[in-house]
This record gives structure tokens, sequence and C-alpha cells, in this order.
């Protein structure tokens, strides 16, 4: 809200702002989506959190400091805050996870390994999911894989480790770094 | 089981699982913030902030009732009990006005006990009046008689609880001494006639049985008019015809008649 309300304030320096803020926006877009329907298991919860996130961004994106990559981070851990919101504001959450995994295209084709490891996936907390989704389908380190989930950086390596252990618990730690 | 495998393996599970954004999400998004607002997220907010302060009016009245009790006193029914006026107020020829007047707001120099019930006073009314309850014997042990401003007070105190009695009013000052017959004249034109069962006077009582509050007040006289067979009269002189209010007072015991002025 006080960031809206300075952005009336001054509407002639920020004319240019919505086109600039809608094209950062737009190159991580795809990342976010991906990261709500990876917490939220669900699309159109996603969208609705990924687009409440763009508009909070839109409010707050005076106080962003730092480039691109800045905006990366800061944009998926509103969007990861918002999948939270909205895990916790849903009831009906709990039988969603009681629903079976939707067939994988890619399962198929693929050994019997890979179709486990998916289950494994999504039986994992979506908290913990997010953390592995960021580090490794995203190849974030682990600085910003903490920054998105709202840790400290040692919890978040924390994490990754513990959850990548209950995928494979023969893993080693160093393996990760 | 290698690291980079899998993190290989993760990356196909997080791309069957994980969808990319819909096109329309982004056309949406820009349009909200090209609109510059997101009105979805203002009306929750707003009927939170109406729920919280409807909430909080209901439990503040809540409150205000339980800590504020209806009159104790029985009063006539629809009509308002406690007024915090700090001195009682009384319109001439007005209906029933009740007072209290505030604890330590007393006016100085008068030796009528000031206290009043918690649930205030009951109203001045100008039919007869009664109360008390029925006990065995009581000793009448002192009467007084004061002006107040808006009204001037008779009180009776006994060494029991207050038995049955009835205030009636008439039309001269004259009253019937009890007993012999014969008539007792007070000063005033109107009277009122203080009639109290179960009660004695000559035991215990101590003071006038004669009382002249002086002054420009409505009681002109106050007068003992019978202490006969367990029945105890007291005449109350009127410069003129006025309503009065009556109630009971306990440590000591009393009974007060008000007579509005």
């Amino acid at each position: 809200m006080i960031g809206l309300v300075a952005d009336d304030a001054t509407p002639a320096a920020m004319l240019s702002e919505p086109a600039d803020f809608t094209a950062q926006l737009e190159a991580v877009l795809d990342a976010a989506h991906r990261l709500a329907t990876v917490m939220l298991r669900d699309r159109s919860a996603a969208e609705d959190a990924v687009q409440e996130a763009a508009l909070k961004a839109w409010r707050k994106h005076g106080q962003l400091r730092g480039g691109a990559a800045g905006f990366r981070t800061w944009f998926l851990s509103i969007v990861a805050n918002e999948c939270r919101m909205a895990r916790r504001a849903r009831w009906w959450h709990v039988i969603r996870l009681a629903e079976p995994p939707e067939p994988s295209a890619a399962a198929g084709a693929d050994a019997l390994t890979s179709s486990d490891l998916r289950d494994a996936v999504l039986r994992l907390d979506p908290a913990d999911r997010a953390a592995l989704f960021c580090f490794f389908y995203l190849d974030l380190p682990m600085e910003e894989v903490a920054r998105v989930l709202g840790v400290s950086p040692s919890a978040a390596r924390s994490r990754v480790y513990r959850a990548a252990q209950r995928l494979r618990p023969e893993l080693d730690r160093e393996e990760l770094e | 089981m290698s690291g980079r495998r899998l993190r290989d393996e993760l990356r196909e599970v997080f791309d069957s699982v994980s969808e990319p954004a819909h096109p329309a999400l982004s056309a949406r998004i820009r349009e909200q913030i090209a609109a510059g607002t997101a009105p979805t997220t203002r009306a929750p907010r707003l009927a939170v902030a109406v729920a919280l302060l409807t909430a909080a009016i209901v439990v503040g009245s809540l409150l205000f009732v339980s800590r504020h009790p209806i009159s104790r006193q029985a009063t006539p029914a629809g009509q308002p009990t406690v007024t915090a006026s700090p001195a009682p107020s009384v319109e001439p020829g007005a209906t029933p006005v009740p007072v209290a007047p505030a604890p330590g707001a007393s006016p100085p120099s008068q030796p009528l006990p000031t206290t009043t019930p918690a649930g205030g006073l009951p109203a001045f009314r100008c039919a007869a009046q009664s109360g008390g309850a029925s006990t065995g014997m009581t000793a009448v042990t002192t009467a007084r008689a004061g002006a107040q401003s808006g009204y001037d007070r008779f009180v009776l105190e006994f060494d029991g609880p207050v038995p049955r009695y009835d205030v009636t009013p008439q039309g001269s000052a004259t009253f019937v001494q009890d007993a012999t017959g014969a008539p007792v004249a007070l000063s005033g034109s109107a009277g009122l006639l203080v009639k109290v069962q179960s009660a004695q006077a000559h035991d215990r009582f101590t003071g006038s049985t004669d009382l002249r509050p002086g002054g420009a007040g409505v009681l002109r006289e106050a007068r003992q008019v019978g202490d006969f067979e367990g029945v105890v009269t007291w005449g109350l002189g009127l410069s003129k015809a006025a309503c009065f209010r009556t109630f009971t007072l306990t440590a000591p015991n009393r009974l007060i008649v008000d007579v509005q002025s």
C-alpha cells in the first residue's frame, strides 16, 4: 500500500515503469509459475498465486535494489510466500494431498525408478519440494534458494540435503555441493 | 548414485510436474498492473475491518450493560433509572425525573443522609404509595425533616427492617389524632399521611415529634399524629399539593418520603 501511494505521488517519474516492470516480470514468469505449481500442485491455484505475487511485487518494486538477478530471486520469494499463504488459507489442501498423483507423460518411456522418484517428490513437504526445485531445476545458488524460501542459507542447505536424502538415502552431502 | 545423476533425474521430474506460465496469465498481470490497483485485494480487508468493528461494538455494549445493571429498586416500568447529574434536577410540575446525587457531592449544611439506593431513585408520583415488608414489631428511633434542592425530605428511622407503610396525599393539612380522634391542624394547605404498621414510637424514640424544616420549601411541618396499637402515624403539612416518592434505605433502616417542591 505504501509503495502504491508513493507511485501515485510521482506519476511523471514512474510513467515508463509499468512496461519495464512487466518486461522484467515476463523474464521470470515461467520459473515463478513452475515454482507455484510445484508447491501447490494445482494449476489454477498456482496462477492465482503468481498473479497475486505479481501485483504485490508491482506495489513494492520501489523497495527492490539490485539488477535482474536480484529481481528474479525477489519475485520468486514473493511467489513462494504467496503459495504458503494459499496453502494455509485452503482447508481442502489435505484432501488434495490425498489424491493420487496425476499420471505422468514422461514416466512411461523412462525406467520405473523415474516414476518412483516422481512419486517420492510429490510426497515431500511443499517447502522441501520448493527447495529442491530452486536448487536443482532453477540452478539457483544456495544463498538465493535461502532468500526465496525466506530462511537462512544454512537452513536452506540442510533442507535441500535432507529432502534429497529422503529421495536418495545413500546420497552424500558433499555430492550436492 | 551421484549428485549429478539425481540432479538430472530431478530436472526431468520437475519438468513433468511443473507447468510453464500460460500466456494468458502474463496478459492478465499486465492488464492489472496497467489498471494500477488490484481491487480484489481490498474488499476482504474492508470486510474484515467492518467485522472487527462490529464485534468490538457488540462486545463493548455487552460489557457496558453488564457493568451498569438495570435498577435494583422497584421503579415504574419503562423509566430510565440512573442519571449521573451531580445535583438533583426536578422541573416543576414535570413528570417523574429520577435523580441520583453523586456520592461525595452532597450539598453542604443539611442534616439528612444523602446516600441513595445503588439502582437510582424511584420517580415522583402524585398518587398514594406504599411499601415495606410485614415483619414483627419495629421501633421508630428518630424522625428528621429537611430541604434539599428540588424536594423536601422526611425520614423515619427504625431499629429493624422498615415495616409495611402507606403514604396517602390529602387535600388539607388537618389530620386526626390517632386514638382520640381530635383534629390536628398543621401549617400548610395540603398534606401527606404517613402510616406505618407494626411499629411503635414510645420506647426508643429520641428527638422531636413536631418538625418544622423552615425555609421556603413545600414541607411546612411534620408531626407525629399517632402511636397507638402498633401503628405509627405522621402528618406532613405541605404548602401546596405536591407529588412525592417513597423508598427505603438500610444501615440504618430508614423510610424516606421526598416531596417534590
